[in-house]
């Protein structure tokens, strides 16, 4: 492979980094010149390098704790020891650049990704205790969909325990599992019998991903349960719901689709939504993506979220981040600016760990992406920055100051 | 753990090939994220950019002898990522091939590959000399523009007077000048600094 020209590439790089410093001879310059002229797309590369965002621009991508776990298997994989991250000691409310989530990514880069000559720089002086000495056993990351299904009669399947292809026949319509742990509905041509309905529940660190009968697509997170019926009969298309989901529903004028969570019904008029209705969440939280839907009969618009607390008082916020109210749908938390006491609550629906005493630091908030594939421990390391200090119990993770 | 004395870009490549772990993790640290975001940039899915870079790093540990300067390691790197990233897209898009019937242009993938590396070396220099910033002032700079902390927290936080944290961010914003020595590249970080400062007032 012609592979040759990779030094002189990196001779550019430091033409160009050097560049009009006044430290660039006339023959670098020349050189660099002519390399500009050669095509265009080098005098574009030079202009871009030179652009203002161009750092943040370079860093937007890179998730902090996905590569310190990539560091981390590098290091196993050769028998080396890992390199912790030091906390940095106790910041308070840590205020990480919540303006939007590559600023934030930027930071936590700048401060995770240089390990060991940063640190030898940057340590203070004072030794705090490593976090990784609190931690007796670490929770991985939850694998599987953690996902029962109840069929009509009440008979159960464990989702993750069954082979792929059919499983059971409700009325006239076929239950599958497909390859990637989804399970599909598909109604047959014959009328449908009467009405039965099942039920798909999750368990802590869950979750699963159901296209019922009528070809809208659920994905049903942690802690949850979606009640349905195995066709769609009725001139409506009722739904119960329990804890977190969202909805691609395919649109039928002639049947909307609702959404019983607690008190509330949140009924589609053709869109993409996600319902927030944890009971152990203060507000039950419906966030519409796309279309529109119709909250307790009030129509929202795209990018706004309805909050509805116990006493059914109303909040509607505008420009939600989507990336915010879907990251668990992309395998990943992301929080912004969210205090410490939803976080947590977070973590433990996902890990599967009851949370003892936030106490004093429930009202923290705190902001940053965190990948749902982290050890809890990866996790905790970054909260630790809002100055919170933990031990793990078994199923239990006891928190101090 | 460390071997005391300080790895330098002189003296890593000799120490490397002597099988110095402490020179790994100098290489390590400079460019693991810089040959991740360089992968990720081209193949566009992240865990197979994670791949690329752990495969290349293991490879340059498991080839140390061959190292000779710190300028050769870093284009080992380059070298092995840049032809991994290529494997990558070849058998995605052999797939995608079959199934469309289309075929990239391969010469024009190569001069973008070669771009990405000017990029990403460009970006390791500015890296660099962020961290290479001394202990009192690198500390006073973190907090501040990292950590986004206020001068009166940093104060309180390292036992200095608000006017000292105040002297180090200036100090570290003129060193930072002094090293980049790009006037180019000193407004962008002035930008980001400026930015990150607003947030926290």
């Amino acid at each position: 492979m012609a592979d040759d020209n990779i030094p002189s590439l990196l001779d550019i790089a430091g033409l160009i980094y050097r560049r009009r410093t006044g430290s660039l001879s006339p023959a670098e310059q020349s050189a660099l010149e002519t390399w500009m002229v050669a095509d265009p797309a080098n005098r574009a590369l030079v202009d871009q390098l030179s652009r203002q965002d161009w750092i943040e621009e370079s860093l937007k991508d890179l998730d902090p704790v996905a590569l310190q776990a990539s560091v981390a298997r590098v290091y196993k994989a050769l028998g080396m020891k890992t390199t912790t991250l030091r906390p940095v000691g106790r910041a308070g409310r840590i205020r990480l650049l919540s303006i939007n989530r590559r600023f934030a990514a930027a930071a936590i880069l700048i401060l995770v990704a240089a390990t060991g000559a940063y640190w030898g720089f940057f340590r203070k002086p004072r030794q705090v205790a490593s976090p990784m000495a609190t931690l007796v056993n670490d929770v991985p990351p939850p694998t599987g969909t953690k996902t029962t299904l109840t069929l009509a009669g009440g008979k159960t399947i464990i989702l993750d325990s069954v082979q792929n292809g059919d499983l059971a026949r409700q009325g006239n319509t076929q239950v599958a599992k497909l390859t990637d742990n989804q399970l599909t509905y598909q109604p047959s041509t014959e009328p449908p019998t009467a009405v039965v309905y099942n039920t798909l529940s999750t368990a802590k660190g869950g979750q699963t991903i159901v296209t019922l009968a009528d070809g809208t697509k659920v994905w049903l997170n942690a802690l949850s349960s979606l009640r349905y019926p195995t066709a769609f009969t009725a001139s409506t298309r009722d739904v119960t719901l329990t804890g977190e989901a969202y909805f691609e529903v395919a649109h039928n004028a002639g049947g909307p689709f609702r959404v019983h969570a607690g008190r509330t019904t949140v009924e589609d008029i053709g869109t993409r939504f996600n319902v927030n209705a944890y009971a152990d969440e203060p507000d039950l939280r419906t966030t519409l993506l796309q279309g529109a839907v119709r909250v307790d009969g009030r129509i929202l618009a795209p990018g706004e979220q309805a909050a509805i607390d116990k006493t059914g008082q109303w909040h509607i916020q505008k420009d939600i981040d989507p990336d915010e109210v879907l990251a668990w749908k992309n395998g990943e938390f992301v929080f912004n600016r969210l205090d410490m006491a939803s976080i947590l609550r977070q973590v433990g629906r996902w890990y599967d760990v009851e949370i003892v005493d936030p106490g004093p630091v429930a009202s923290r908030s705190f902001s940053g992406i965190i990948s749902r594939k982290s050890n809890l421990s990866e996790v905790m390391k970054i909260l630790e920055r809002a100055g919170i200090r933990f031990r793990i119990e078994g199923k239990k993770m006891i928190l101090f100051q | 753990m460390n071997t005391p004395t300080l790895i330098t870009d002189d003296t890593c490549a000799g120490r490397l090939r002597d099988g110095d772990e402490t020179a790994f993790r100098y290489v390590m640290d400079r460019y693991f994220p810089i040959i991740t975001m360089f992968a990720l940039r081209i193949v566009h899915n992240r865990s197979a950019a994670e791949d690329i870079a752990e495969d290349t790093f293991i490879k340059l540990w498991q080839t140390r002898e061959k190292s000779q300067t710190f300028q050769s390691i870093k284009a080992f790197l380059f070298i092995t990522a840049k032809n991994a990233c290529l494997n990558a897209l070849r058998s995605e898009r052999s797939m995608a091939r079959r199934n469309t019937g289309f075929v990239a242009a391969s010469a024009e993938e190569e001069e973008t590959i070669d771009r990405e590396i000017i990029r990403s070396e460009v970006w390791a220099e500015i890296h660099r000399a962020a961290a290479e910033l001394p202990e009192k002032t690198g500390r006073v700079f973190r907090l501040a523009y990292v950590e986004g902390l206020p001068n009166r927290e940093i104060a309180r936080q390292l036992n200095i007077s608000v006017n000292t944290v105040k002297t180090q961010k200036a100090r570290a914003i003129e060193l930072l000048r002094e090293k980049l020595q790009g006037k180019d590249i000193l407004p962008a970080i002035l930008t980001l600094l400026g930015l990150l400062e607003k947030l926290n007032s």
